[in-house]
């Protein structure tokens, strides 16, 4: 019955990487003498799950790392490097709330970000985010489609309120200035 | 005028009718049993998982790495804050006493109140079947805690902000379990 009703309302598919990526318009502008300019490498995405077609769709670590790489790339932070990168960030999918079923879905999303500054090993930033989004009947008519709309928006709005974060924080790049 | 009906038709008219009176009582014990199990506040249990793919009211956790584990309450709508928290607090002690450790710190925690749209639905008869049909949405705020925790490796002595396994699940194990 659960195959069925998957091939009649369309295969589950994993959030999409380039829908997970927050708006530039809504982001503030990076300082150009901001320290984490050019300076972060992701060095680890976890917590992700891969998307069973018949069921629920879900969030991957490829997706999510590849999401947080266009976020940061688009912002200023990534940096070209990854060995010599003055930050390593690490990401860690908490939890993905969902729903079962409804009209309108509702999906919350709690991600751990840990920056941790290269030269000194020392922990700039750890904190754990939630954000949620909700999609409608007017978003998608079908469920599957719907839900993967209010992943993708939470993860989304998730990661925006990172960078805001990422904007508002007060560091060095190196532990001597 | 009415005409005559035979004794077989007469019984299986009362066979229909008993049917369809079985049937509404098995619908109005299910709403009870539905609003029952809604009103009390969500125990210490593993969150179960539904055929969608989707979780439902209890815990989860996973691990980060080696020595690291999230931990995630999901409160159903009578569920406080508080209750949350600790059960998020005494699902940690049984995870640290399951890997062969006695004592863990706290890394991160946090309490959220999350959103769930909710279908109002009355049933329908068309044809002598009940039809679920939508009417309305709800929100419902439905609490969630969030551990990140840390095991520590067995030693002598352990640190001032170290959290005994044992004595956790002593203290607060006795009314949740």
């Amino acid at each position: 019955m659960i195959a069925m009703l998957g091939v009649l309302s369309g295969c589950a598919t994993p959030g999409r990487s380039g829908h997970m990526v927050p708006e530039s318009a809504l982001l503030s502008s990076y300082s150009l003498d901001s320290p984490l300019r050019n300076a972060i490498a992701i060095s680890k995405v976890g917590g992700g799950e891969k998307t069973n077609p018949l069921l629920a769709s879900k969030v991957g670590n490829n997706e999510l790392q590849e999401a947080l790489r266009l976020s940061l790339s688009q912002c200023g932070f990534l940096s070209t490097s990854e060995v010599a990168a003055p930050f390593r960030l690490e990401v860690f999918l908490i939890e993905l709330k969902q729903p079962a079923v409804g009209l309108t879905m509702i999906v919350t999303s709690a991600m751990r970000y840990k920056l941790t500054r290269s030269p000194d090993g020392q922990v700039v930033y750890d904190d754990i985010i939630t954000a949620s989004y909700q999609a409608t009947m007017g978003d998608a008519f079908s469920g599957v489609h719907r839900l993967k709309l209010a992943n993708e928006g939470s993860i989304r709005a998730n990661i925006a309120l990172f960078l805001q974060h990422l904007h508002s924080l007060n560091i060095t790049k190196s532990p001597i200035q | 005028m009415m005409p005559m009906r035979s004794v077989g038709e007469v019984f299986i008219a009362k066979r229909a009718m008993g049917a369809i009176k079985g049937l509404i009582g098995s619908i109005i014990i299910l709403i009870i049993l539905g609003l029952v199990g809604c009103a009390r506040p969500t125990g210490y249990t593993k969150a179960s998982s539904f055929l969608t793919g989707t979780k439902g009211y209890g815990y989860s956790d996973k691990r980060i790495n080696s020595g690291e584990f999230s931990i995630v309450v999901l409160g159903n709508p009578s569920t406080s804050k508080a209750r949350t928290a600790e059960i998020a607090l005494l699902r940690a002690a049984h995870l640290t006493k399951e890997e062969g450790r006695t004592h863990f710190v706290i890394i991160k925690q946090k309490a959220e109140t999350t959103e769930r749209a909710v279908t109002i639905s009355i049933p329908l008869f068309l044809g002598g079947v009940p039809v679920s049909v939508p009417v309305g949405e709800k929100t419902d705020k439905e609490p969630m805690a969030i551990l990140l925790i840390r095991l520590l490796p067995l030693q002598p002595e352990y640190p001032p902000d170290a959290l005994n396994a044992a004595a956790v699940i002593e203290q607060i194990g006795k009314h949740l379990e």
